[in-house]
C-alpha cells in the first residue's frame, strides 16, 4: 500500500474553522425490547475543506454517525442518548425542524451506500437532482431543471438523460446521480456513506476520481465512510478508526497508516494482502466484531486483542495523544 | 293479537272496523256523496313481493296486483268480511238451474275512468279476452277460463256466460276483482302492452305511473266528471288522493320503514313483532287463511310411506298446536280437519269427523307394526313455500325422530324442488296450496285427483272422487264429494296430511282507517281515510 | 400506448366471450325448468311444453346460445320472461342505480382507507395506528347484514334522521353506501398502512429527507406515490367484490339495482337475464382492471403496459 504523500494539510485544517463537532455522542437503537448501542461516546471534529475518512468494520457505527449528523435516525427506533453535535458551533439538538431542513441538502448533504435503493424509482433523475435546489432556492422549475442537467454533465452523464428514470441507469451511473444530487446546492459538508461499496472496482476508481475533483473544486468538507483503507489513502487527509461505536484511533492518514498504535488498526492494515513480495498466509483479526447489543466491558476490542491486560478488561481507554497529529485509545500502546 | 276466529275478531275489532254492523259491508265512514272531498292525503303501501305487470292473469297471480285491482277495478260480485256474496258491478245475477251458465245484470251508473259507461258489452269483451287470448294469458289458471267459457252474450246491461263444462271454481274466480273488467274499446287505439301500462277500469283510482322494472305503481284519485260509483253505491268516502304501491323484500326493512313513518301500510309482519307493533300504537289485522301448509307423501307401492301405518304414525307424532303456538306465535289454525268452519267439506268432531290426533305412544306402536326399516327418508322443502320452512321442517324431523321415523331434510331451490316433486324424487315434502273461494279445491282435485305432484297414490276410489270434483259446479254436490274424500283420508292418510292453516298479519299506521276486508284476505284501499 | 390498449381491449373480448359461455352453461346446470316456473305450479304437461316453445327452450342448446350471442352483438341482451321486458331496457334502468351506489361506497371507502392507512403507517405503533388496525379488523369481521340492520335501526327508526330504504337523493345513499364500502375500506386500510410502512423504510425516503424536503412533503408526496402502487392493483381487483356485495345491501335497503335483480333472476331461472347480468358485470370488472393497469403504468415508469 502506498501512502500518498499529500501536503500535510492537517496543519491547515487545524487552523481553519471547525465545521462540525461531535462531542461524546451516544446513539442507541431500540426495537422490540432489544437495545443496540451503536455509538458510544464518540468524539470527532471536522474542519472546513477537510477530507476525513471514517473506517471500521460493518456494525462499527459509521452509518449511524452519519445519520445522526443529518438528524435522520429512524423514527422511534434510533435515539441519541447523550452528547451533542455542533454545526458551526451551534448545537443541533436545539434546532427546530425547519432549521434542520434548511441545513439538510444545502449545508450538509449525504451520498448513500446503495445506489440501487437510494433513488426514488418513480421520479426522473433530473427531478431528484433538482429536489434540493427547489427546496432551498427560490428559482423557477425550469431553471432548476437546467441546473440539474449541468450537474449531470459534471458527474459525467449526458444532460439529456435528465428525463430518464433510475432503473434506466447502471449502478455506477446511479451513484453519480446521487453525488450530483448531493452537490446540487454546493454544501459545506458532504457525508459519503460507502459510496463505492456496491460498485465494481473500475467504476469505483471513476467515482473516487470524480469525488476528488469535486471536492477540490467546491472546497467541500468530505467525510468518507468506508471499510476500504485504500480509498482513504487516496482521498483523505485525516482518518478516524471506529470500533464498537467510538473512535479508537485518529490522526493524519500518513501517521496512522504508517504507525498504527491501536491493535485494531494494526490488524486492519496487516489484513491487506501484499501485491509484491513472498506469498504469505493472510493475516486476520481473530474473533467477531463487537455485538452492539452485547458490548464487552472495558475496552471494546479486548476480547480480540492479543495484548489484552486486566486493565483493558475493566477500564475503557480514552483517546490519548500519541503525537501532534495522532491519537489512540489503548492502554498498551506500543511505545 | 293471538289466533282468533273471524267471529271473535269482529267482536273486538280495532278502529275503523266498528261500523261494519252499520253498512253490513265495509268498515268505511257513512257519508253522503256531496261531503266526499277530493282528497289531499297520500298513502304508501309496501308489499313483500313484487309484480312485473298490472295484468292479473298474464303472470302468476300476486298479492300485489290483487290489492291494486281493488283500487282501479271493480269486482263483478263482491264479498263482505264474512265471505258472503254481495253486489259489485253486477247488481243481480242468476245461475242456471243446471249450473251450465250464469246471467249477470250490470248496474247503471258505473263508469270507466275514460268516461265510458260500463255495459254488458265490456264484460263480454273482458271474458272473451281471457278465453281467447293465448298470447298474453299463458297462466294455467286463466287457461281454466278458456277451458270452461263457451258462448258469451251481451244485451244492454245483461251479460250471459255459458260454460262448456262444470266449473267448480267459478265462485272463487268471479268474486272480488279477480276479473279485471276493462272497456271493450281497450285495444282499439292501444296495444295490449300500452293498455296495461296504465289500465283503465271502473274503480276509484287511475294509474298515474307504473314502473315495471322496479315494481312501483302510483295511483291517483280519478277526476273525470262521473267519478267512482262506489262512494254512493257502498256509502263510502275517502280523503286519500295518491296511493303508492311498492315492495321491499326484507321484512325487517319494511318494519323499520313503518316505524320510521316512511310507509303507512305493510303486509306479512313477522309474527314475533306483532305484539310490539300493537304496543307502539299500530293497528294490526290478522287475515283469514288463504292457504294450507301440508306434508305430501310419496305413497306408491315401492315407497316407505306406501305403508299406511307409517303415514298414520307421522300424523300422530306431529303436535300441531305446539307448532302454531311456538313457530307462528299463534298466528294460524292448527289443522284438525281438512277444511275450516264455513268451508265446503267441513265436519265437526261432534258430527263424527275423525280429527287429527296427537298421540306419541300410538305412533310408536304403529311404527313398530309397519314395514319401515328405519332408513333415512328424504324430506324436501323449499324456502319459498313458507317463511319458517327451515324451523318447521326441523320441528317435524325431531318429532318424527321421537317415534322412530328418521327424516333427512334437504332444502332445494324452487326450480329444483318443482322438478323433484314431479319426478317423484322424495319421500316426504313440505308444500302449501291455496284455497278456492270456500273450498280446498286444488288440494283435492290436483294433489289427489290428477296427482299432479307425483305422490304415486294408489287409492283408486280416492283418486276418482278427486277427479269427479271437476265435473260439477253445484255446491251441494261438491260438499258431498269432499266429505267422502275427507272421510277416506282421515283413516288412510293419503296422500297428504295437513299441518296448519297460516294467517298473515297486516299492519297499518293508526292514522289510516277505512280499509275494507273482503273475506279477510286482501285489503281494499278504494275508500280509506288518513288522519 | 393507445395501440397496446386497443390490443388489450381486443383480448378482453375473448374473456367476455368465455363469460357468456360459462354463464350460459352454469345457469342451466342448476336444474329446474324455467318454462314450468313461468307456467305456474299447476300447469299441465302440454302447457309446459307450449311454454317451452314460446320461450325458445325446445331448440338445441347450441342454437339457443348462438341466438343469444347474436342478439348481444346487436345490442339486444335478451328477454326477461319474469319481468316481461327486454333485458336491455330492464338493465338500463337498474344498472345506473347499482353503479351510483357502488361508486359512492367505493369512493368514500377508497379515500378514507388511503388517508387512514397513510397516517397509521407514518405513526406506526402509536395510538392512531391501533385505531386503524382496529377498524380494519372490525370491518372485516362484521357482517354486512348486521351492520345494515343496525344502521337502519339507529338512524332510520330511532333517530329518524335518515330514510330507512329506497332511493331518492344523497340521504338515501348514505347508509347503503356505508355498508357497501365497509369491508373494502377495512381491507385497503391495512394494505395502505403496510405499504406505507414498507416504503418509509426505504433508503430513498431518507435520501429525500436528506435533501431538505420537509416530513410532510416527503410522506404525502413522495412516499405516497410509491406506496399507492399496490393500492391501485387492489382497487382493480376489489371492485368486483364491491359489485357482489351490493347484492346484499340492495336487497336490504330496497335499492333498485342489479343486485336485487340477479337474486330473483336466478331463483326464477330467468336464463337470459342471468346471462346478461353476468356479462355486464364481467364487462365492468374487465374495464375496471384495465383502468387500474393503465393507472399503474402511468405512475410507475418501470412497468410497461402489456
Amino acid at each position: 500500500m502506498i501512502v500518498d504523500k499529500q501536503e500535510n494539510t492537517l496543519d491547515i485544517t487545524r487552523n481553519s474553522e471547525e465545521l462540525l463537532k461531535i462531542e461524546n455522542l451516544s446513539v442507541e437503537y431500540r426495537a422490540s425490547g432489544a437495545v443496540a448501542k451503536a455509538v458510544n461516546g464518540m468524539n470527532l471534529t471536522i474542519h472546513q475543506g477537510e477530507a476525513l475518512g471514517i473506517v471500521g468494520e460493518s456494525g462499527a457505527g459509521k452509518t449511524t454517525t452519519a445519520l445522526s449528523i443529518m438528524n435522520l435516525l429512524p423514527d422511534r427506533v434510533g435515539f441519541v442518548t447523550s452528547g451533542e453535535i455542533y454545526f458551526h458551533g451551534k448545537p443541533m439538538s436545539s434546532m427546530k425542524e425547519k432549521e434542520l431542513n434548511e441545513i439538510r441538502g444545502k449545508n450538509i448533504s449525504m451520498v448513500f451506500a446503495n445506489p440501487l435503493t437510494a433513488l426514488n424509482p418513480l421520479y426522473t433523475v433530473g427531478h431528484q437532482i433538482a429536489m434540493s435546489i427547489i427546496e432551498h432556492e427560490n428559482i423557477s422549475k425550469n431553471e432548476a431543471e437546467k441546473r440539474a442537467e449541468k450537474l449531470l454533465e459534471m458527474v459525467g452523464i449526458a444532460p439529456y438523460r435528465a428525463k430518464n428514470f433510475p432503473h434506466e441507469f447502471s449502478g455506477g451511473m446511479r451513484q453519480r446521480v446521487g453525488i450530483a444530487a448531493a452537490l446540487a446546492c454546493s454544501p459545506e459538508l458532504l457525508l459519503a456513506d460507502e459510496p463505492t461499496t456496491a460498485l465494481d472496482v473500475t467504476i469505483q476508481a471513476q467515482i473516487l476520481e470524480l469525488m476528488k475533483n469535486l471536492q477540490k473544486e467546491y472546497s467541500t468538507a468530505l467525510v468518507m465512510i468506508t471499510h476500504n483503507l485504500g480509498i482513504i489513502a487516496e482521498l483523505c487527509q485525516t482518518v478516524a478508526v471506529m470500533y464498537g461505536g467510538r473512535v479508537v484511533e485518529y490522526g493524519s492518514v500518513e501517521e496512522v497508516f504508517t504507525n498504527p498504535k491501536h491493535f485494531y488498526t494494526y490488524g486492519l492494515l496487516h489484513a491487506i494482502p501484499n501485491l509484491s513480495g513472498p506469498r504469505n498466509r493472510l493475516e486476520s483479526i481473530p474473533g467477531l466484531v463487537a455485538n452492539a447489543q452485547n458490548l464487552p466491558d472495558g475496552c471494546k476490542f479486548h476480547p480480540r486483542c492479543a495484548h489484552c491486560t486486566e486493565r483493558c478488561k475493566k477500564e475503557e481507554p480514552l483517546l490519548m495523544k500519541v503525537s501532534e497529529n495522532h491519537y489512540a485509545a489503548c492502554w498498551e500502546m506500543e511505545g | 293479537m293471538k289466533k282468533i276466529s273471524r267471529r271473535e275478531f269482529l267482536r273486538g275489532s280495532a278502529a275503523g272496523m266498528a261500523v261494519a254492523a252499520l253498512s253490513g259491508l265495509t268498515g268505511g265512514v257513512l257519508v253522503s256523496a256531496e261531503e266526499n272531498s277530493d282528497g289531499t292525503e297520500s298513502l304508501i303501501y309496501h308489499f313483500s313481493g313484487s309484480s312485473s305487470t298490472l295484468s292479473k292473469w298474464s303472470h302468476s297471480a300476486n298479492y300485489f296486483v290483487t290489492a291494486f285491482d281493488y283500487m282501479v277495478f271493480d269486482p263483478l260480485i263482491n264479498m263482505d268480511e264474512e265471505g258472503n256474496y254481495v253486489p259489485g258491478l253486477a247488481s243481480e245475477w242468476e245461475l242456471f238451474e243446471d249450473g251450465s251458465g250464469i246471467t249477470l245484470t250490470i248496474r247503471d251508473g258505473a263508469y270507466f275512468s275514460n268516461g265510458k259507461q260500463v255495459t254488458g258489452e265490456d264484460v263480454k269483451f273482458t271474458f272473451e279476452q281471457m278465453r281467447d287470448d293465448t298470447e298474453h294469458y299463458p297462466d294455467s289458471v286463466v287457461q281454466n277460463w278458456c277451458n270452461y267459457l263457451g258462448e258469451i252474450e251481451a244485451d244492454g246491461q245483461v251479460v250471459t256466460l255459458n260454460f262448456v263444462q262444470a266449473f267448480p271454481e267459478f265462485w272463487k274466480l268471479i268474486s272480488a276483482p279477480d276479473v279485471q273488467v276493462i272497456p271493450s274499446t281497450a285495444y282499439d287505439e292501444q296495444t295490449w302492452d300500452e293498455f296495461w301500462a296504465a289500465p283503465i277500469g271502473s274503480g276509484a283510482y287511475v294509474v298515474s305511473s307504473w314502473d315495471a322494472a322496479n315494481s312501483i305503481v302510483k295511483v291517483t284519485r280519478r277526476t273525470d266528471e262521473n267519478g267512482w260509483w262506489g262512494y254512493e253505491g257502498y256509502g263510502l268516502s275517502s280523503n286519500v288522493k295518491d296511493i303508492t304501491l311498492a315492495y321491499s323484500t326484507e321484512s325487517s326493512t319494511r318494519l323499520a320503514s313503518l316505524r320510521a313513518g316512511e310507509i303507512d301500510l305493510m303486509d306479512t309482519v313477522p309474527t314475533s313483532e306483532v305484539v310490539n307493533l300493537d304496543n307502539e300504537g299500530f293497528i294490526t289485522t290478522v287475515t283469514a287463511p288463504g292457504n294450507v301448509v301440508f306434508l305430501e307423501f310419496a305413497c306408491g307401492e315401492e315407497d316407505a310411506f306406501g305403508d299406511q301405518n307409517l303415514r298414520e304414525a307421522l300424523s300422530l307424532c306431529i303436535d300441531r298446536d305446539l307448532i302454531v303456538e311456538a313457530l307462528l306465535d299463534g298466528y294460524g289454525y292448527p289443522a284438525k280437519w281438512f277444511a275450516l268452519e264455513g268451508d265446503l267439506g267441513y265436519l265437526s268432531e261432534e258430527d263424527g269427523a275423525n280429527y287429527y290426533q296427537y298421540d306419541i305412544e300410538r305412533a310408536k306402536e304403529l311404527v313398530a307394526a309397519s314395514s319401515y326399516d328405519g332408513s333415512a327418508l328424504n324430506f324436501i322443502y323449499t324456502s319459498s313455500t313458507v317463511n319458517i320452512g327451515g324451523e318447521l321442517c326441523q320441528a317435524i324431523q325431531s318429532m318424527a325422530a321421537e317415534v322412530g321415523i328418521n327424516l333427512e331434510i334437504t332444502v332445494l331451490e324452487t326450480a329444483v324442488y318443482d322438478e323433484a316433486r314431479s319426478n317423484h324424487e322424495f319421500d316426504l315434502c313440505l308444500a302449501a296450496i291455496a284455497k278456492s273461494g270456500n273450498m280446498w279445491y286444488k288440494q283435492a282435485h290436483d294433489v289427489i285427483g290428477t296427482d299432479r305432484f307425483g305422490s304415486g297414490c294408489t287409492n283408486e276410489e280416492l283418486i276418482n272422487l278427486g277427479l269427479s270434483l271437476g265435473e260439477t259446479s253445484d255446491n251441494d254436490e261438491l260438499n258431498e264429494i269432499l266429505l267422502q274424500m275427507y272421510e277416506i283420508q282421515s283413516t288412510t292418510f293419503e296422500n297428504y296430511i295437513n299441518i296448519y292453516f297460516p294467517t298473515t298479519v297486516f299492519a297499518q299506521n293508526s292514522a289510516v282507517s277505512g280499509i275494507q276486508w273482503h273475506n279477510f284476505l286482501i285489503p281494499d284501499l278504494s275508500a280509506v281515510t288518513k288522519a | 400506448m393507445a395501440k397496446k390498449i386497443l390490443k388489450r381491449l381486443f383480448l378482453s373480448l375473448f374473456v367476455l366471450l368465455g363469460v357468456t359461455i360459462v354463464a350460459f352453461v352454469m345457469v342451466r346446470l342448476g336444474g329446474g325448468n324455467p318454462a314450468s316456473l313461468m307456467a305456474g305450479a299447476l300447469a299441465t304437461e302440454e302447457e309446459i311444453a307450449d311454454m317451452e316453445v314460446r320461450m325458445g327452450l325446445d331448440k338445441p342448446l347450441i342454437v339457443q346460445y348462438f341466438k343469444y350471442l347474436s342478439g348481444v352483438l346487436h345490442g339486444d341482451l335478451g328477454y326477461s320472461w319474469n319481468y316481461q321486458m327486454n333485458v336491455t331496457d330492464l338493465l338500463a334502468v337498474r344498472i345506473p342505480q347499482t353503479l351510483k351506489l357502488c361508486f359512492f361506497g367505493f369512493g368514500w371507502a377508497c379515500i378514507f382507507s388511503i388517508i387512514l392507512g397513510i397516517i397509521a403507517g407514518i405513526h406506526q405503533g402509536q395510538p392512531i395506528d391501533f385505531v386503524a388496525l382496529f377498524i380494519a379488523i372490525a370491518g372485516q369481521s362484521m357482517s354486512i347484514v348486521w351492520i345494515s340492520f343496525m344502521l337502519i335501526l339507529v338512524f332510520g327508526v330511532t333517530l329518524k334522521v335518515l330514510p330507512t330504504q329506497g332511493i331518492g337523493g344523497i340521504r338515501y345513499m348514505l347508509m347503503p353506501g356505508l355498508c357497501i364500502g365497509f369491508g373494502y375500506a377495512a381491507n385497503q386500510t391495512r394494505l395502505m398502512r403496510s405499504g406505507m410502512v414498507d416504503v418509509l423504510r426505504e433508503d430513498y425516503v431518507t435520501a429525500t429527507r436528506a435533501r431538505g424536503v420537509s416530513k410532510n412533503k416527503t410522506y404525502f408526496k413522495y412516499a405516497l406515490k410509491n406506496a399507492i402502487l399496490p393500492i391501485i392493483t387492489n382497487i382493480g381487483s376489489q371492485f368486483g367484490r364491491i359489485l357482489v356485495g351490493s347484492t346484499v345491501v340492495e336487497n336490504i335497503f330496497n335499492w333498485p339495482g342489479m343486485g336485487q335483480l340477479i337474486v330473483q333472476a336466478i331463483n326464477m331461472r330467468d336464463y337470459q337475464l342471468v346471462q346478461s347480468i353476468l356479462l355486464v358485470s364481467a364487462c365492468m370488472i374487465v374495464f375496471c382492471n384495465l383502468l387500474a393497469d393503465i393507472a399503474y403504468t402511468i405512475i410507475d415508469p418501470r412497468i410497461t403496459f402489456n
